[in-house]
């Protein structure tokens, strides 16, 4: 930490002598490159008039939206039914994680929200410019209004910074959000200038505020005032594509298209969205069968063969929305002699597995990935260096003998996730997988949470897996999970990695975090650190009354619902 | 009857009491609340930040102290995930499991005592066999997966029944009957045997030498006496109807306080945790310390021993 500290002491000295202007076609254009635009990608090059062209990538999306042209008035509506919405706050202000994507992907929007690339796009703003490592200024639309119609001031964007900020007990992002913004000012009606406590090299992506990519949830002051802290928290005043109208404790939260939104490429087709909350994968699947449901989430690759004879419903995906790597915790004793520490032990039970295998025997999903916490989506991501390694069980058994660790035992850690399916049947398979090269492991199962408290402490030895969802930023994966000290760091020890790390945390320009990221990622890959397991995808089942939906690339949550069409 | 009360009531509190301490530890030794809060990424300052924001910084008995000052004064403390007061997260929820419970101890006790008196009038008989044999098998099968087939048949097969959700009268049917299946077996089974007993008492005979009619004799001489074995178990049957609905409401996406709690167990929330924990329990003890007063009431035996 130190070495860092004295890093941007010097940083600071230097100041950045290049200004490091970033207009949003710049950045979606670095994630652009490598990843979807879906049908309504559109929106976003009409709200900046220097946006990028983006290519369109198959297998993202089920059908292309109605262009803004032919676009019709919202009409009709459709039942959606989700898993969880875990807490189902429909407010703005304390929105905690993924498993709300559904409401808050759809209603509450920042400077920038997530694009159809993955990648921050426009929303309130249409630009922003980073003067120097700790100050952000943001060009604000003109035009945007809150879903009653009335505009959006730069006055409404500072006063829900200090909403969200003061929230008690607080959404877990609004407290590193407090913590590194020093102030928030608006020296003009158009501009908002957020300074920082510390450099922001990511351009807030960093801060990880929930669905907000740069800036924080934005609401109407006016009307917070007008109804109270209770009806606001029930039913806001936002801007995003669809308003909340209806918020049903344990049961459904409803959605109104808002016909006002300032992007009409993302005005939606269809009027009126119940989101159901069924946590039973199996009363999905019957809701989908009886036509209760329009769209169910979190089929699991097995149980879409159970629609295969329903002529109505059809499967979609969105693709490479999880990955499972599998680690050797015995990396994190820097005194113990494990034969984990041997290159050779670590490529050998990389090449044992036969990741095609478990993804069309057992997910009946996915596709091999290459042993690295990275996505095909990500940026940074160079899909010619980090080349999914075949089976190669003659390899894997010379190499154990080699490093002297035939008969071995390692215990073998599992638990189920919400994000990565069947990981205990994995581990299991896996397990098999090591004992065909003479390595033995005894797997244990543990509670998620339990899994996870333990992995942060990191106490557990041997080996053990954990899933991450899709993140589209390659230089946050390897500052978040791969810098040592990072909670799911198992890499803390490498060197060449860490000072690559060092380097990406003090670099401003994208293209150049890129290349680093490519570095990062290539000593992981090379020296065998992660054993690997398929990308899965996200699959959804839809009935006969849903046309067409695109989807954000690699969120394994509801999104894109603005997309929605209904046949006639 | 009054030191009796006195003394019931002392004893629920001491066990109140014990619930708080043994869900308060249980909760924290779980795992980390902040830890699951944060999102992985997070530094391991920022998470010590979310930590410090929600007290967990503090000593446990410090945490525990605050956290019973509050029960005293009815402030159960916030949700973790919620943002709101954990006791009305709570409070909107239980009722919907009240109401289920209800529906079920209706279904199981009208179910349970007539098939259970059908049975002890018909014994040996058919009617009696196949009875037995349902029963048996509702005892043996799992309410979960009597749930899966219920909805299979009346929902998807036959359209009858909406799948799940709580709008309307209809979509009370499946989750009430799946979570009575069981205790409206046990229910039989009892009232079976307890009938059979009986009936072959002098009383009963009596009443039909002398030219009662039949059911007469069952439902006013037999049933009557038969009841009390009967209410006892379906006293011990109203906790089930409550604790065993988890799995039932997440099958039916049933908004009750099922759902509600695996959520706040999986997000380590532990004000949430404590407050469905804590009254849910409270609620029960009370339930069984009336069951004990009425118990005591009806036969003054009781309270001497």
């Amino acid at each position: 930490m130190s070495s860092e500290a004295n890093y941007w002491e010097r940083f600071q000295e230097q100041r950045i002598r290049r200004r490091i202007f970033l207009r949003s076609a710049g950045v979606t254009a670095v994630g652009g490159a490598a990843v979807a635009l879906v049908g309504c990608g559109g929106g976003d090059s009409s709200s900046s008039g220097t946006q990028a062209p983006s290519t369109a990538k198959s297998g993202a999306t089920t059908a292309a939206s109605a262009t803004t042209a032919t676009r019709a008035k919202p009409a009709g509506n459709a039942n959606v039914s989700v898993a969880t919405l875990q807490e189902q706050s429909t407010s703005p202000f304390f929105q905690t994680g993924g498993l709300s994507t559904p409401i808050f992907l759809h209603a509450f929007e920042g400077f920038y929200r997530i694009g159809a690339d993955g990648r921050p796009a426009p929303a309130l703003a249409t630009a922003f410019e980073q003067a120097d490592a700790q100050t952000i200024t943001f060009k604000l639309r003109q035009g945007a209004k809150f879903w009653d119609g009335s505009p959006v001031t730069a006055d409404d964007i500072k006063w829900s910074f200090d909403a969200y900020t003061s929230q008690n007990p607080p959404a877990a992002p609004s407290v590193v959000l407090k913590k590194a913004v020093d102030s928030v000012t608006a020296p003009d009606p158009a501009t908002i200038v957020v300074k920082f406590t510390r450099p922001i090299p990511f351009q807030m992506e960093e801060l990880g505020v929930t669905g907000v990519p740069r800036g924080w949830p934005v609401a109407s002051r006016a009307y917070y005032e007008k109804v109270g802290a209770d009806t606001f928290k029930q039913t806001p005043m936002c801007t995003g594509p669809y308003q909340v109208t209806k918020n049903s404790v344990g049961q459904f939260v409803e959605l109104q298209a808002n016909e006002n939104y300032y992007d009409p490429a993302r005005i939606p087709h269809v009027k009126t969205i119940r989101l159901n909350i069924v946590p039973e994968q199996q009363t999905r699947l019957a809701q989908i069968k009886t036509g209760e449901a329009d769209v169910i989430e979190g089929i699991v690759g097995p149980a879409a063969d159970s629609l295969k004879n329903e002529s109505s419903v059809k499967i979609v995906k969105t693709a490479n929305t999880a990955l499972l790597t599998v680690r050797f915790f015995d990396l994190w004793d820097a005194n113990t002699n494990s034969v984990q520490k041997d290159p050779r032990f670590r490529e050998a039970l990389n090449i044992a597995v036969n990741q095609d295998q478990v993804a069309k025997s057992l997910l009946k999903m996915g596709n091999p990935s290459p042993g690295v916490l990275i996505f095909p989506n990500s940026s940074g991501f160079d899909a010619g260096t980090l080349k999914p390694r075949a089976q190669d069980v003659a390899r894997a058994k010379s190499l154990i003998s080699q490093a002297g660790a035939t008969g071995s035992n390692f215990t073998l850690g599992a638990y189920t996730s919400s994000s990565y399916p069947l990981i205990p049947e994995i581990m299991q398979a896996y397990s098999g997988f090591w004992k065909e090269i003479g390595v033995n492991t005894k797997i244990e199962t543990k509670e998620s949470g339990t899994y996870f408290t333990e992995f942060q402490a990191k106490t557990p030895r041997g080996l053990g897996p954990i899933s991450f969802p899709n993140f589209s930023s390659g230089a946050l994966l390897l500052v978040g999970y791969y810098k040592t000290g990072a909670a799911y760091s198992t890499t803390d020890y490498i060197p060449d990695l860490q000072d690559v790390i060092t380097k990406l945390s003090a670099e401003f320009d994208p293209n150049k975090q890129n290349e680093l990221v490519k570095q990062g990622l290539k000593i992981v890959y090379d020296g065998f650190y992660m054993i690997p397991s398929p990308f899965v995808d996200s699959l959804w089942a839809t009935g006969s009354k849903i046309k067409g939906w695109d989807r954000i690339a690699g969120v394994p949550y509801v999104n894109g619902l603005e997309t929605l069409t209904l046949s006639s | 009857m009054l030191a009796y009360v006195a003394s019931r009531l002392g004893q629920a509190a001491i066990t109140i009491l014990g619930i708080s301490v043994i869900v308060f530890a249980l909760a924290r030794l779980s795992g980390d609340a902040g830890a699951l809060l944060v999102p992985p990424e997070a530094t391991p300052q920022e998470r010590q930040d979310i930590r410090d924001a929600l007290g967990l910084d503090r000593p446990l008995p410090v945490q525990y102290g605050i956290f019973l000052k509050g029960v005293v004064t009815g402030d159960f403390g916030k949700s973790f995930r919620f943002g709101e007061p954990a006791l009305e997260v709570f409070a909107k929820r239980f009722p919907n499991t009240l109401q289920l419970a209800a529906v079920a101890a209706v279904v199981a006790l009208l179910g349970g005592v007539s098939v259970g008196v059908l049975g002890a009038t018909h014994a040996g008989g058919m009617p009696d066999r196949v009875i037995t044999i349902i029963a048996l098998l509702g005892q043996a099968v799992p309410s979960f997966l009597i749930a899966i087939f219920l909805m299979l048949i009346f929902s998807v097969n036959l359209g009858w029944l909406p799948t799940s959700g709580k709008h309307g009268t209809l979509t009370y049917i499946m989750p009430a009957v799946s979570l009575a299946w069981y205790s409206m077996a046990a229910l039989a089974r009892m009232t079976r045997s307890s009938m059979l007993d009986v009936m072959e008492t002098d009383y009963v005979r009596l009443a039909r030498l002398k030219g009662l009619p039949e059911s007469r004799v069952i439902w006013k001489h037999a049933f009557r006496n038969a009841l009390i074995p009967i209410l006892t178990l379906f006293s011990l049957q109203l906790i089930f109807f409550v604790s065993g609905s988890v799995i039932i409401e997440n099958i039916f996406a049933w908004p009750g306080i099922g759902q509600l709690t695996v959520q706040a167990i999986f997000s380590r929330d532990y004000p949430l945790v404590q407050t469905i924990v804590l009254v849910t329990s409270s609620f029960l003890v009370l339930l069984n310390v009336g069951v004990d007063l009425l118990y005591a009431f009806i036969d003054p035996r009781i309270r001497l021993t």
